[in-house]
């Protein structure tokens, strides 16, 4: 386990309790997503038993937790008034106080873990694209060696080449460096097709969680509270509700084609 | 139908090129293309906030500069401060603007905030609300000066499906109110409101025709980096392997033909 919550309290949640895995892609949704990718991070103040490891959320701790869980924001924002990626990236490791043994070689490494050239560095920031600023976000935070990265709607305002490529390189940090990934968003579409164990919030509380195939595929639940419901599992549940056709949930379009394909 | 707003080669530095779209009163347009196709520089634009002299045309004349034209627009990246406290003040501003008696005034208020579905908070303070309230606000005070034609730059960005097809419930009753509407999006499911679509890449225009006929082009649209609506895309493969004879965008009617 990485992350463990229980009965925890905030600003905007209450009784919430959960355990994050280690090296698994949670996804959360819901009103109140993005306050829980905040709690989680410890960049809202908890209260209730919260621990990261073998630390326990409180002051003593904040920048232990806040150096291995990681937060993505939702945009980009020139927080330092800079104007050029090289000095953004030197100004936010002085300021986060993130120990880098040898700058630059970690800077490059982490910009080429994202697809970014060392060209990058040059760059003014008002010139990147939301695409290039998204995969900026995510250079700067592997900066730190996290252990729980996070992200707040990634793949808004990104088209599917950018898409693909930042759920390809997700799931590269959870295969290969064993991170573990937590996406908050409200598109069922990506978080049907990317996770492994799903969060819905409601009333400001956990409603329900598991794995994503279960709980993407209960249509009563999804309906009755209001979710979402991802269309190639609303055209399945169709089938087979309205005609009785033994086909399966799929994730891929093509394994649907195959699917009425046998079945029609 | 008369032509409301049209570019004529129209090139911006060099983001966009030889740009020549025509909008017709009363009809929606759709215009989308990967990131950084130049979909946010063209509704800027059409709407005056950029100029670029003797290009843009709105009902023949040419544009020059963004006041006095019935064209009212909501472009997030672009967000404009909301002034006051309360829903009510913002709208309420707005409407003062406009020269009308005050009980005139209060009638077109309680019109907008129920058809909206404000109602519940008029006296929240904007900047606090969640995204989709934001969005009919902005939506609102776009529309509120008896606009002609509203621009719309990626305003779905952020909503939940449900979100979305309220909103979009709201843009049919705007279109039928007889406005012209002009959207940008990344996302190809929701140009299917539209009537006429145009397709932008690096800065021209690679496609354009009725909305339905240009969805079907999916290997360019695939090359483009463009996703096809799912119905667009499983009525497509589903044709290709002769289960079905055309495009279905209703899920239902599908699986009926499919299973007669």
């Amino acid at each position: 386990m990485e992350i463990v919550f229980e009965k925890v309290f905030s600003e905007h949640l209450e009784n919430i309790s959960l355990q994050i895995e280690t090296g698994k892609i949670i996804g959360i949704t819901g009103r109140g997503k993005t306050a829980l990718l905040k709690m989680l991070s410890y960049n809202m103040q908890v209260e209730g038993e919260a621990t990261y490891k073998e630390y326990d959320y409180n002051y003593d701790n904040l920048y232990k937790i806040r150096k291995k869980i990681n937060l993505i924001e939702k945009d980009f924002e020139n927080k330092f008034s800079v104007s050029t990626v090289e000095e953004y990236i030197a100004i936010w490791i002085r300021y986060y106080k993130i120990e880098v043994e040898e700058p630059n070689r970690k800077i490059t490494f982490a910009l080429k873990m994202v697809g970014l050239t060392e060209e990058y560095l040059k760059r003014d920031l008002f010139t990147l694209s939301s695409s290039e600023k998204k995969l900026l976000q995510i250079a700067l935070s592997l900066l730190s060696n996290p252990k729980v990265i996070l992200l707040d709607e990634p793949f808004i305002k990104l088209d599917m080449k950018y898409r693909k490529k930042i759920e390809r390189l997700l799931i590269k940090l959870k295969e290969r460096y064993h991170k573990t990934i937590i996406i908050a968003s409200n598109d069922s579409e990506s978080l049907y097709n990317i996770t492994e164990q799903m969060i819905f919030l409601k009333n400001k509380k956990i409603l329900k969680q598991g794995e994503t195939k279960n709980l993407y595929q209960n249509i009563a639940f999804l309906t009755r509270n209001h979710y979402d419901i991802p269309d190639i599992v609303l055209f399945t549940h169709k089938a087979k509700e309205q005609k009785n056709v033994k086909i399966d949930y799929h994730k891929d379009i093509r394994d649907l084609i195959k699917d009425i394909y046998k079945h029609v | 139908m008369q032509c409301l707003l049209k570019t004529e080669n129209l090139n911006y530095k060099n983001i966009l090129k030889n740009i020549n779209i025509m909008i017709k009163k009363g009809t929606v347009i759709s215009i989308s293309g990967s990131n950084n196709c130049g979909k946010t520089t063209l509704i800027k634009l059409l709407c005056g906030l950029l100029i670029e002299k003797e290009s843009v045309f709105y009902k023949n004349e040419a544009m020059e500069s963004l006041t006095d034209k019935k064209i009212g627009f909501l472009i997030p990246s672009v967000e404009i401060p909301f002034h006051d406290c309360s829903i009510e003040e913002e709208l309420m501003y707005a409407l003062d603007r406009l020269e009308m008696d005050l009980e005139t005034k209060r009638k077109h208020y309680k019109k907008i905030i129920s058809f909206f579905k404000l109602k519940n908070m008029t006296k929240e303070d904007p900047a606090k609300l969640y995204l989709f309230a934001k969005i009919k606000l902005r939506l609102a005070l776009a529309i509120i000066e008896h606009k002609e034609m509203i621009l719309l730059d990626d305003i779905s960005s952020g909503l939940t499906k449900k979100e979305n097809q309220e909103l979009f419930l709201l843009l049919k009753e705007i279109k039928e109110a007889g406005i012209t509407i002009v959207m940008t999006t990344s996302n190809l499911e929701e140009t299917l409101f539209s009537d006429y679509l145009y397709i932008l890449d690096e800065g021209s225009v690679v496609l354009e025709g009725k909305t339905i006929d240009v969805l079907q082009e999916d290997s360019k649209l695939n090359k483009l980096g463009l996703t096809l609506p799912f119905m667009v895309d499983l009525s497509l493969k589903l044709k290709y392997y002769e289960l079905v004879d055309n495009i279905e965008t209703d899920m239902d009617r599908l699986v009926d033909i499919l299973w007669k």
